[in-house]
């Protein structure tokens, strides 16, 4: 029979695998993640490397760079315009990152349990993730529309003041926060249910035999469980949130400005609009600069708080 | 009805009215795009718009068709989507697996190089890249459109999470029935996983049906074109009639909501300890 | 025709090439177009371009070309306009990109002070392309260090939009061609009314607008050397003043109320605006999209003036058909090519005579008025720097019009804006 065949086969690779252990796991190891590594190495790092070099020339894309040493990463320090980016990059991402979370995960436990409709909702909150980027900005640039739209116009009613919305820096961060929320969380609502999911339902009935309640078992089963899952989707958020691009060239432009510019805007407008191009990925690498050392302490940290299987 | 079973029932209804009011509110943007697709040219000009077009204009879904050729899109982006979706999805969980359950001398900081691939925007490297596809002489092909795009940290950095959540008592008894990694990998792991796997699977396939940058920039010919950058064509210099792009829009759009019920489906509850044997 | 023919045919035009170019930069006058040396063999040419809505014209003009040239297979590529100029420079950078492109006259000047293109020099002159029978201040646009990189294609120019509906309710005569700047503003007051329809529509754009207004005004925007904006000066300033007063009295929709809803695309043609200036390019819209909007000339300051812009085709200086390229190139700067464009009636083809059918299209508007401009029009001045100098004028003159900034500062920061950008690298 082709099972007896198998097994016979496979207690015979189990001698093996058993004498020669630790280093035949290595090698298994270095297997498995070899396509992932090579395919990162040849079309990612490679690119990575040559734009770290690129970020010492000046250059304007269409002829030869030119070498110029440490000059754009001191005029980095000068730069009031990337410490404008930079303020309003983490003005979008502490809130922004905070309350994705909160919704997201309520959501996702809402849409969890036995309530009717289940399907439904969460194609309803799942529905931005679908929606195309011009839709989404069309639609919001009317919501917040300062004289027509009817967020404003609701407001004026109530009697309270109509704020600029987009067209002034500080109401248009709270204006793109809402946006992203509106946007993300249907995304991580997604996660987060397989998250749930992959608690497995014996602990749950374990623990309603021995009379846990409802918060009780939430608090002892499912948030530990489930911080593998949260740890991910913070660095996630935070990760794309500081790189949040796309909303901010849709909605705060005007003309050839923009009243919100983050910092991956700005990379974009030094590099292709501006014709700086070695700038620009000066700009990026002091990103990935904050971007690395964060998330480095980040995975420092999970050792407190993410509980593994 | 005694009190506890009416304060659960209001519950629910409080509930209910609230996840439908602000479920509105998220239903919004697509309700508009539904309905500006359908609107005659008159209907763009107004400063705030109209629920119901003045005149419904079925002919704006058959325009499309006619000023490019759209069925060569979708076809293209049909395509390319499958390949990279399902090599992203392998991919990404060998390299998962192997991170999350074997031990290897560097095992930990070469995972952290690899989440290096999230914290570069696309626009940094694009120039680098097409250098390379030029002398690889992947331009305007598909392996240029796919091969490139496999290498996904983000489903690495997912799918080692959900794998490390898994009880270790699965990996030790199949160790000990003398399994090599693959095939628990395989055998194992992989049907645990389902949904995060089924999570990773579409969501790539939501990224890669509406990726832009890479498809434009490698891609010259207009056979080529995938659909995220043949409806961009739907923009001219100086004005874009809203109603034929949108409707070019939504025609992409569509078979992502179906794919999206079949999605739900994969939501089933994963792991019983009961199966382990 | 044999090997040592055709050697001695190109060493000929290469020859020639140079003579034409001495000649040309001693006389300024073309004399005979060069052979371009194109032997007849098969090639593929790819053409990019950024609007989709000109295919077909495009195509009927490959399919005359194709009569006397069957060889040479011409292969339009199009980009949306917002993506065309990253995709063009990324191309560039990696070494390819489309043999002949449409660059327009912001961008002409990078592409050229680079290398990027090659000149046209040799396809000049009679049986070639013709620069005298088109607007001259185009063809300089389209000028590096006396060479000529590109004849032409299309241009437009600016006039002012008014909707009769509005003028009639408020009872304001239409304008005219003898309008100067007291004429608009006292017409703006008339028909203005608060939290709209509002008179006039300032918009923020330079082409359209405050270029106009200075040129008209005798202020300059930049020096003749490119080096140094003189927006500061009083001509020029007092154009921004004229325009900044709109703002502060209200008879122009708010610059936050223009960032939500584009002027041009919907607070005019829905009727929330009493006049506007634009460029020609808007007709094909607005007379479907409102029936009562027509056209007169902008007013006049000391002087008329409107600005012209157009874009042409060049040829990428490295690519491996160069031939070829010029025959594609020679062809569209000619009588014929431009013809088909005009029969399109979607653009002003930019050789003279052309626009017939154009302005026959729309018969209710006087689109004359926008071939008369040509005689009063200015190119906008273009430093090798690249556009930023004007995007940065752009963001100063909407940061002040928005309240952020002193009125009697505006001109003095945006001319500083502008130093700064073009004194950059």
């Amino acid at each position: 029979m082709a099972t007896a065949h198998l097994s016979t086969r496979v207690r015979h690779l189990g001698l093996l695998v058993r004498k020669g252990r630790m280093g035949n796991e290595a090698l298994w190891g270095y297997l498995l993640i070899a396509p992932m590594l090579i395919g990162f190495t040849v079309f990612f790092l490679i690119a990575l490397i040559a734009s770290f070099v690129l970020s010492f020339t000046s250059w304007d894309v269409i002829s030869t760079p030119q070498w110029i040493g440490m000059d754009n990463y001191v005029r980095l320090f000068r730069d009031d315009e990337f410490v404008t980016a930079l303020r309003n990059t983490i003005a979008i991402t502490v809130p922004n990152v905070i309350l994705r979370m909160i919704f997201s995960l309520a959501l996702a436990l809402a849409l969890n349990s036995d309530i009717r409709f289940r399907s439904f909702y969460r194609m309803l909150f799942f529905m931005p993730v679908l929606t195309m980027p011009v839709a989404i900005g069309t639609i919001w640039k009317w919501l917040y529309d300062p004289a027509f739209g009817p967020i404003n116009g609701f407001l004026a009613r109530i009697g309270l003041p109509r704020p600029e919305w987009l067209s002034n820096p500080n109401t248009a961060v709270v204006a793109v926060i809402i946006v992203l929320l509106w946007s993300g969380v249907g995304y991580d609502m997604i996660i987060f249910l397989a998250g749930l999911q992959a608690i497995p339902a014996e602990y749950y009935e374990a623990a309603q035999l021995d009379g846990a309640s409802g918060w009780r078992r939430f608090r002892d089963i499912t948030l530990p469980l489930l911080t593998p899952t949260t740890f991910f989707l913070i660095i996630i958020a935070i990760i794309s949130s500081l790189q949040v691009f796309d909303l901010v060239y849709v909605m705060t432009r005007v003309g050839n400005a923009n009243k919100l510019p983050t910092i991956v805007y700005y990379v974009y407008d030094e590099g292709f609009r501006n014709f700086r191009m070695g700038y620009a990925i000066t700009v990026a690498w002091a990103l990935l600069f904050i971007i690395f050392v964060f998330t480095l302490l980040q995975f420092r940290l999970q050792r407190r708080w993410v509980h593994y299987g | 009805m005694n009190t506890h079973k009416l304060r659960q029932r209001l519950g629910r209804i409080g509930l209910h009215v609230v996840l439908c009011t602000v479920g509105m509110l998220f239903l919004l943007p697509f309700v508009w795009s539904v309905s500006t697709s359908l609107k005659p040219l008159a209907d763009l000009f107004e400063v705030t718009p109209r629920l119901i077009p003045s005149q419904v204009r079925w002919e704006n879904y058959s325009d499309v068709f006619d000023i490019l050729p759209f069925g060569r899109f979708y076809l293209n982006s049909v395509f390319v989507t499958a390949m990279r979706t399902v090599g992203q999805v392998f991919i990404a969980s060998l390299a998962a697996f192997s991170f999350s359950q074997l031990r290897f001398p560097g095992r930990d900081i070469i995972f952290f190089a690899l989440l290096t691939g999230l914290m570069v925007p696309d626009q940094v490297l694009i120039i680098p890249r097409y250098i390379i596809m030029r002398n690889l002489g992947w331009l305007d092909t598909y392996q240029g459109l796919i091969i490139p795009l496999l290498f996904s940290s983000f489903g690495t950095f997912l799918l080692r999470q959900f794998f490390l959540g898994i009880p270790k008592d699965y990996h030790e008894a199949a160790k000990l029935e003398g399994a090599n990694p693959l095939q628990i990998y395989w055998q194992i792991y992989v049907p645990l996983a389902r949904p995060a796997l089924a999570a990773f699977g579409f969501l790539t396939l939501l990224w890669s049906w509406n990726e832009f940058l890479w498809a434009l920039i490698m891609t010259n010919r207009t056979d080529m074109q995938v659909l995220s950058v043949g409806i961009a064509l739907f923009q001219g210099q100086y004005f874009t009639n809203n109603a034929i792009l949108l409707a070019a829009a939504n025609l992409a759009t569509f078979p992502l909501l179906i794919l999206f019920l079949f999605f739900q489906r994969q939501l089933v509850q994963g792991i019983a300890l009961s199966g382990l044997k | 025709m044999n090997k040592l023919n055709r050697r001695t045919l190109m060493q000929a035009s290469a020859a020639g090439l140079t003579a034409s170019m001495l000649a040309s930069v001693a006389t300024g006058r073309f004399a005979a177009a060069q052979e371009t040396g194109y032997n007849g063999e098969e090639v593929t040419l790819t053409y990019g371009l950024w609007d989709a809505g000109q295919l077909p014209g495009v195509e009927n003009q490959i399919a005359v070309f194709n009569e006397q040239f069957p060889a040479i297979k011409i292969e339009p590529q199009v980009v949306p306009f917002v993506d065309y100029w990253p995709k063009l420079q990324t191309g560039i950078a990696g070494g390819s990109t489309n043999d002949v492109f449409w660059i327009n006259t912001a961008n002409f000047p990078v592409f050229a002070t680079q290398g990027a293109l090659l000149t046209i020099d040799s396809i000049i002159g009679e049986g070639g392309a013709e620069p005298d029978r088109y607007p001259q201040p185009l063809v300089e646009s389209f000028q590096y260090e006396g060479a000529q990189y590109g004849i032409p294609r299309d241009f437009d120019t600016i006039a002012l939009f008014y909707n009769t509906e509005l003028f009639d309710a408020a009872g304001v005569e239409y304008p005219t061609g003898d309008w100067t700047w007291d004429d608009l503003r006292a017409a703006a007051e008339q028909l203005n009314q608060e939290g709209g329809p509002w008179g006039f529509g300032a918009i923020l754009s330079g082409q359209q607008n405050y270029y106009n207004f200075i040129w008209q005004n005798e202020g300059k925007l930049i020096n003749d050397d490119l080096t140094e904006s003189l927006i500061n000066e009083p001509p020029a300033a007092e154009a921004i003043d004229f325009l900044s007063g709109f703002f502060e009295d209200g008879l122009t929709p708010a610059v936050s109320i223009m960032q939500a809803n584009d002027p041009e695309d919907t607070l005019f043609p829905a009727g929330q605006i009493a006049m506007m200036p634009g460029g020609s390019w808007h007709v094909g819209v607005y007379k479907e999209a409102n029936p009562a909007i027509r056209v007169a000339p902008l007013p006049q300051g000391k002087t008329r003036a409107c600005m012209i812009h157009g874009l042409a085709n060049v040829i990428w200086a490295n690519t491996p058909n160069k031939e070829a390229a010029l025959e594609w190139v020679k062809f569209l700067a000619s009588e014929e090519a431009e013809r088909i464009l005009g029969q399109t009636a979607t653009v002003l083809p930019a050789m003279e005579g052309l626009q017939e059918e154009w302005v026959a299209a729309t018969p209710e508007m006087d689109l004359q008025i926008f071939l008369d401009a040509i005689d009063y029009s200015v190119a906008r001045p273009s430093p090798p720097t690249g556009p930023e100098w004007e995007n940065e004028i752009e963001r100063v003159l909407i940061e002040g019009w928005g309240g952020n900034i002193p009125r009697d500062e505006i001109a003095n920061q945006a001319a500083e804006a502008a130093n700064a950008a073009l004194s950059r690298e």
